[in-house]
């Protein structure tokens, strides 16, 4: 990565309330790591941390959290189908789905998209993008990380809503 | 490493010349030049062979929407980065269909705007976050029976340039194809669109976003 030459500060989202997560994963350690990465951050509070099941929902619940990160290493061995119902339930909740990057297949975005999650970053990102990723969710916009943008963009193209040639 | 190659396209010289101070302080990236509108952007292009192009969305005369089908269609593999402050979803949508491979709000950070130079230099593709938002939703909800869909990319660039007052003459001259064509797109684009004179173009324009009061 090349150098940068000199420091320039810039805040890309002011959030003066902080921000409450709540951490879903079936990993002890993906749970207790995520939280340490987001100990030193000021706007950001962990508010529980919970198994990627059904048990998400009473968390949710309890912990009113405005962002969940919901570790999902393997698409198919996590119970993803809870997203939907909690999204119906919890229209103002922000969530951002982490998981390992050959997990980011066109159908594999597209389904979580429609499923209602805001936000997909994938392990190999950085922590910082992991904390801009949450802030972004929060503030109400939509995260993807870089294989997930190629995802997103190529599937919307792939559906021809706008004619890109001339007729004549 | 060799850096990387970058022409800012933008008519506005101060902003210009600020985001070249920006990004020359930053080792891997190189400002090789700049233009002040689509045709100047074509032949700097064409001159100085950049990796990326920084590129606005509204200038005067052929704009940055024009600019990046005529780029694309001649230089597939350009890799071109809208930088604009116009986020209506109309525009951002045929822009990324058109084959901009990035896209960035002017109100983003300087972090924002490496990470997207960088990002599309490697092949991948990059949106803003809001801009994914758009990008998102767009995909979810699928295809729609909007008239505006049915329009071919020139049918669409013509509607934007009659709602923003151009004759058929200064548009033909800015797309470089004959009046008598420009008239063909312009009334089929109006036929596609149940419109009937200027006024009703101008007023659909503004009502979809194409264009508006303060644009930049």
């Amino acid at each position: 990565m090349a150098g940068r030459k000199t420091i320039i500060t810039s805040s890309h989202i002011g959030i003066m309330n902080p921000i409450n997560v709540l951490i879903a994963s079936n990993s002890l350690i993906v749970r207790d790591g995520i939280e340490a990465l987001l100990a030193d951050q000021e706007s950001l509070v962990v508010v529980g941390k919970v198994d990627a099941d059904k048990r998400v929902l009473e968390a949710v619940e309890s912990c009113e959290p405005h962002v969940l990160v919901f570790h999902a290493h393997s698409l198919k061995d996590t119970p993803i189908d809870i997203l939907e119902p909690l999204r119906k339930k919890q229209p103002g909740l922000a969530i951002l789905v982490t998981g390992y990057p050959r997990e980011v297949k066109e159908n594999s975005v597209l389904d979580l998209l429609h499923r209602g999650v805001n936000g997909y970053v994938c392990e190999r990102e950085t922590v910082d993008d992991l904390i801009m990723a949450i802030r972004t969710v929060a503030m109400g916009d939509t995260y993807l990380c870089r294989a997930a943008t190629n995802v997103v963009l190529k599937q919307y193209r792939q559906m021809n809503l706008h004619p890109t040639r001339s007729v004549l | 490493m060799s850096s990387i190659r970058v022409l800012l396209v933008d008519d506005h010289a101060l902003f210009r010349a600020g985001i070249s101070s920006l990004l020359n302080m930053y080792d891997d990236i190189e400002v090789v030049g700049e233009a002040g509108n689509g045709d100047e952007a074509i032949q700097a292009v064409r001159e100085l062979n950049p990796d990326v192009v920084l590129m606005d969305v509204s200038m005067p005369g052929m704009n940055g929407l024009v600019a990046t089908r005529y780029l694309m269609e001649e230089r597939p593999d350009l890799r071109i980065l809208m930088l604009t402050q116009y986020s209506h979803r109309e525009y951002v949508l045929s822009l990324l269909e058109t084959g901009a491979c990035g896209y960035v709000l002017k109100q983003a950070a300087d972090t924002d705007l490496i990470k997207a130079i960088r990002a599309v230099h490697q092949g991948d593709t990059y949106l803003y976050p809001p801009i994914a938002s758009i990008v998102t939703n767009a995909l979810i909800s699928g295809k729609t029976s909007d008239p505006l869909r049915n329009l071919s990319a020139r049918e669409r660039e013509v509607l934007i340039f009659v709602a923003q007052g151009y004759s058929n003459r200064e548009i033909a001259d800015i797309l470089h194809i004959s009046a008598k064509t420009v008239d063909v797109h312009r009334t089929r684009m109006m036929n596609k669109l149940g419109l009937h004179n200027v006024a009703e173009v101008v007023r659909y324009a503004i009502h979809r976003g194409l264009i508006e009061s303060d644009f930049d």
